[in-house]
């Protein structure tokens, strides 16, 4: 079996699913946390009483905060997310809301990040996202520095990592829009470790074909890479059941609080898996024979 | 050669049961591990529930901090979080250079109230009545000698604590014992010319200043007892302000005496609290007290001689240049020519100077050194002598061990040489913390158990010794957190799990590459060897990448105003490292002891199922 037989159908299934999280990720866009915007979120918990959100809102509005959003987490929890709240706005939100509801609520979670953080955390992100990858392209050249052309595998794993990032990222808003994810830091070490994992991966396939092809020396390039695959698939799809098992327990049973980051990961290794066997060989066979053959 | 493997897999087993499961450890001063977390293990703020802080630090002129500056403003935090008893607290700079500050404060043991009555005790059932009344509930409270301590397993807000004080004050009788001097009446007789104040002399007294009473009894020759109920806490104590009523009578107030009246009370252990001692910039004030000179004509001289130094009307302070920076060290102690507690100080070259002409001026004068932090006094000491060489002990008849233990930190925490602003804050509720455990470690089981199913149908014995080599991994990983020791945080717990995930990926490595092996034709024990050299490669280059990602990852994150990247990154970091080697050595250690019996050297046994029937057309 061929598994890169029709391998120009596959550029282009690729290439259409960055065209559309390129455009997803300008509209509608990442949606960015408190971590980005700054703000503040509050998660509060009543024991007796069960306010409704129209009773909430009213006393965060009243305590001085006009925009907020408000959600229902089940279990009498409610999850808060406002502009910052201050030294002192957290006193007068709880204050208010005793005087609206009734009852003073535990605070379970509280979380507020002024405007300066925000900036901060966006620029770090950027920086250490760079950072990462040019690292792990100056391990790989060295890694195949035996092999001709060892930048060339350094590229197509670097754009298949690019790829990687850009589809989860596409996947990651798709599906914040139904069920609300946001992005905070812990998205950028997601993304971090889904750049990681891809690496990962595509080193595995690289590594068979740099055996390969010290081995069958006569063996044409195309049948070289397509066999490495086919040694490696069961591996890589080994690999990914078993890491997507934990993630998905994690998913299931652990807490809500790292819901967006098991998300982007396991979005990364299903993503990563694909494009390891799917898009970093055919960036090399593309160098060899171009895309068309 | 054989047994050498297995001896050492063996000692490494048995170390790391004994640091996983023993709890505490304790050799001579090193100490890990404690019973009250999960194995022993030390958790995050998000998994035990605390407060997470950072405060941006400028310097006084606005401008970035210096390294100097920086550094001693995490000194000064450092000290006033730990002094003021907060166990386990974290302070520590961010960015380079540093121009942040991160202070982690676990709310592990909730907050504490403490307070005290002076004499006139009320009993257990109406405190505990006073305190549940204010809202709290099943809170524990217990007497130490005169103090009261009331633990809560949550934060006090502060509206309830208000509640709490005032409903302490409130509930009880406070009885206030007066003896006035009698005054001589003009005219009389020798022994009958002396009067004590009736009832008409001191009931105006006490209407006129507002203070409601219950009872008023006169024990005879000027003695009175007042009693009074709902009298509120207040700063101003309830002895100030009847003396200050009182004073002024034709009958001299001889002494005062409140019984019963809430004298202490504090919140600590309290976020707000900790917020409002880190964020302080508390300012250390010396200024010379100059005693009132002149008696107005209408007070006694007993009186006078009480207020003229400690009533703000009579006296006059300046300013004497003793700045916090001179004080150099505070700490509480005892002297041996004196049967009493005392706080020592000593001052640096500078302050040394000043302080000996202070105290020359005040020891001839009389008047006093008063010291202010954050303006509110804290101190005011007279001299006998003038006291050169800048060393000194403060002592009084108001400052017992507890008191002068309280001065020297607050002598000792001094001013901070920058600005703070609180930028981030993160506080996470103890009951939520323990629940995302609770979460997180069944999520673990069911994910690490769903995996060892999937190795062990799907490899078979190489899934059986893959499952074996994961648990060891994880055995070895539990004991290395432990001892190093890594804080396991939430985003440090899904690290881990995630390394389970390379670990498995090493062990399908191998056990692929000993199956095809097998397939190519060579004899199992054969296949073992070259199937484990054939790996290595793709398992070594394949975990470094990861383990780049994790040295950035925690390389930058310092600069985050968040420890969830450092510590997720160290959690992968030394995860990934240990699942390459255990996963490679102690896999081959246990392929080679199972392969040493001969039931097991069987093929199909290290065939996975898929592969079956595609063997079987070959």
């Amino acid at each position: 079996m061929n598994l890169l037989a029709k391998r120009i159908y596959l550029f282009y299934f690729s290439l259409i699913a960055i065209i559309i999280s390129i455009f997803i990720l300008f509209i509608p866009g990442l949606p960015l946390g408190i971590d980005f915007t700054s703000g503040s979120t509050i998660t509060y918990r009543w024991t007796d009483q069960n306010p409704t959100q129209d009773q909430i809102s009213k006393s965060i509005k009243n305590a001085g905060f006009d925009k907020s959003i408000i959600q229902s987490m089940g279990n009498k929890e409610f999850f808060i997310r406002t502009t910052d709240v201050g030294s002192t706005g957290k006193d007068r939100i709880d204050a208010e809301l005793l005087e609206v509801i009734g009852e003073a609520p535990v605070t379970l979670d509280m979380n507020t990040v002024g405007s300066s953080v925000a900036d901060n955390t966006i620029r770090n992100s950027i920086i250490a996202v760079f950072v990462a990858s040019l690292f792990v392209m100056l391990y790989i050249i060295y890694a195949f520095r035996n092999i001709e052309q060892s930048y060339l595998y350094a590229i197509a794993a670097i754009l298949t990592l690019i790829h990687d990032v850009l589809v989860v990222m596409g996947l990651f808003i798709l599906i914040s829009i139904f069920i609300g994810s946001v992005v905070n830091s812990i998205f950028i070490v997601g993304i971090l470790t889904v750049i990681g994992y891809s690496v990962n991966d595509t080193i595995v396939i690289f590594d068979r074909i740099r055996e390969n092809l010290t081995v069958n020396k006569s063996m044409e390039f195309m049948n070289v890479v397509n066999q490495s695959v086919k040694e490696s698939i069961t591996r890589s799809l080994g690999t990914s059941i078993t890491t997507s098992i934990v993630i998905m327990s994690m998913l299931l049973f652990g807490g809500q609080s790292l819901r967006d980051f098991l998300l982007v990961l396991l979005l990364g290794v299903i993503v990563g898996t694909y494009s390891s066997i799917f898009v970093a060989s055919n960036l090399l066979l593309s160098w060899k024979y171009g895309i068309k053959k | 050669m054989r047994f050498k493997g297995i001896i050492i897999l063996a000692i490494c087993l048995v170390i790391s049961l004994l640091i996983v499961f023993i709890n505490p450890i304790k050799i001579n001063n090193w100490e890990r591990g404690n019973n009250d977390n999960l194995l022993g293990m030390v958790l995050g703020l998000d998994l035990k529930g605390g407060t997470h802080l950072v405060y941006s630090i400028t310097s006084t002129a606005g401008e970035e901090p210096t390294v100097e500056d920086a550094e001693g403003v995490r000194k000064i935090i450092d000290k006033r979080v730990n002094e003021f008893g907060v166990s386990e607290a974290n302070v520590q700079l961010l960015g380079t250079p540093p121009n942040k500050i991160l202070v982690q404060i676990p709310s592990q043991s909730g907050d504490q109230i403490s307070f005290s009555f002076s004499k006139n005790d009320p009993n257990m059932d109406d405190i505990k009545n006073a305190i549940s009344s204010a809202g709290l509930s099943e809170f524990q409270i217990e007497k130490i000698e005169d103090e009261y301590l009331v633990t809560y397993d949550q934060t006090v807000d502060e509206n309830t604590s208000e509640k709490i004080k005032n409903n302490l004050a409130n509930s009880f009788m406070v009885t206030v014992m007066a003896n006035f001097s009698p005054i001589r009446l003009e005219g009389k007789k020798e022994g009958e010319d002396l009067e004590f104040p009736n009832v008409e002399d001191i009931k105006p007294l006490l209407e006129e200043s507002k203070i409601a009473y219950e009872e008023l009894n006169d024990l005879g020759f000027g003695g009175w007892e007042i009693k009074l109920l709902n009298f509120g806490y207040s700063d101003q104590s309830l002895a100030e302000k009847l003396l200050l009523s009182l004073s002024e009578t034709k009958y001299n107030l001889v002494n005062l005496q409140p019984e019963g009246e809430l004298n202490y009370f504090v919140v600590s252990g309290g976020i707000q609290s900790a917020k409002r001692l880190i964020g302080s910039t508390a300012q250390l004030d010396f200024r010379v007290r100059e005693c009132g000179k002149e008696k107005p004509e209408d007070l006694d001289a007993n009186v006078w001689e009480l207020v003229r130094c400690y009533d703000p009307q009579y006296y006059n302070e300046v300013a004497t240049g003793i700045e916090s920076k001179n004080l150099t060290d505070a700490s509480p102690g005892t002297v041996a020519e004196l049967s009493q507690p005392v706080v020592n100080v000593v001052f640096d070259d500078v302050g040394s100077d000043i302080f000996y002409e202070v105290t020359d001026r005040i020891s001839r004068t009389g008047d006093l050194l008063s010291i202010y932090l954050d303006n509110e006094e804290l101190v005011s000491p007279g001299a006998d002598k003038a006291i050169s060489g800048g060393r000194a002990y403060i002592y009084g008849k108001d400052i017992d061990a507890e008191r002068a233990r309280e001065i020297a930190i607050q002598l000792r925490s001094g001013a901070l040489p920058a600005k703070l602003d609180l930028i981030q804050e993160r506080n996470v509720d103890a009951v939520l913390g323990s629940e995302s455990l609770n979460k997180s470690l069944t999520a673990g089981i069911i994910g690490f158990v769903l995996v060892l199913i999937f190795m062990i149908t799907y490899y078979k014995i190489p899934g059986i010794i893959a499952s074996f080599t994961l648990i060891i991994y994880l055995l070895f990983l539990i004991a290395i957190f432990k001892v190093l020791p890594v804080t396991l945080t939430l985003s440090g717990a899904a690290a881990l799990i995630l390394s389970i995930g390379f670990a498995v990926d090493a062990n399908i490595l191998i056990s692929e590459r000993i199956k095809e092996e097998l397939i190519a034709g060579r004899n199992l024990l054969n296949s073992i060897t070259v199937g484990f050299d054939r790996a290595w490669p793709s398992i070594r280059d394949g975990n470094i990448s990861t383990i780049i990602t994790a040295i950035v990852l925690y390389w930058f994150g310092s600069n985050f105003s968040t420890s969830i990247m450092q510590g997720f990154a160290l959690t992968l970091g030394i995860g990934v490292l240990l699942s390459m080697i255990t996963s490679f050595q102690v896999n081959r250690i246990l392929v080679r002891l199972i392969t040493s019996n001969n039931n097991f050297i069987k093929t199909n046994l290290f065939i996975p199922i898929s592969k079956k029937n595609t063997d079987g057309e070959a």
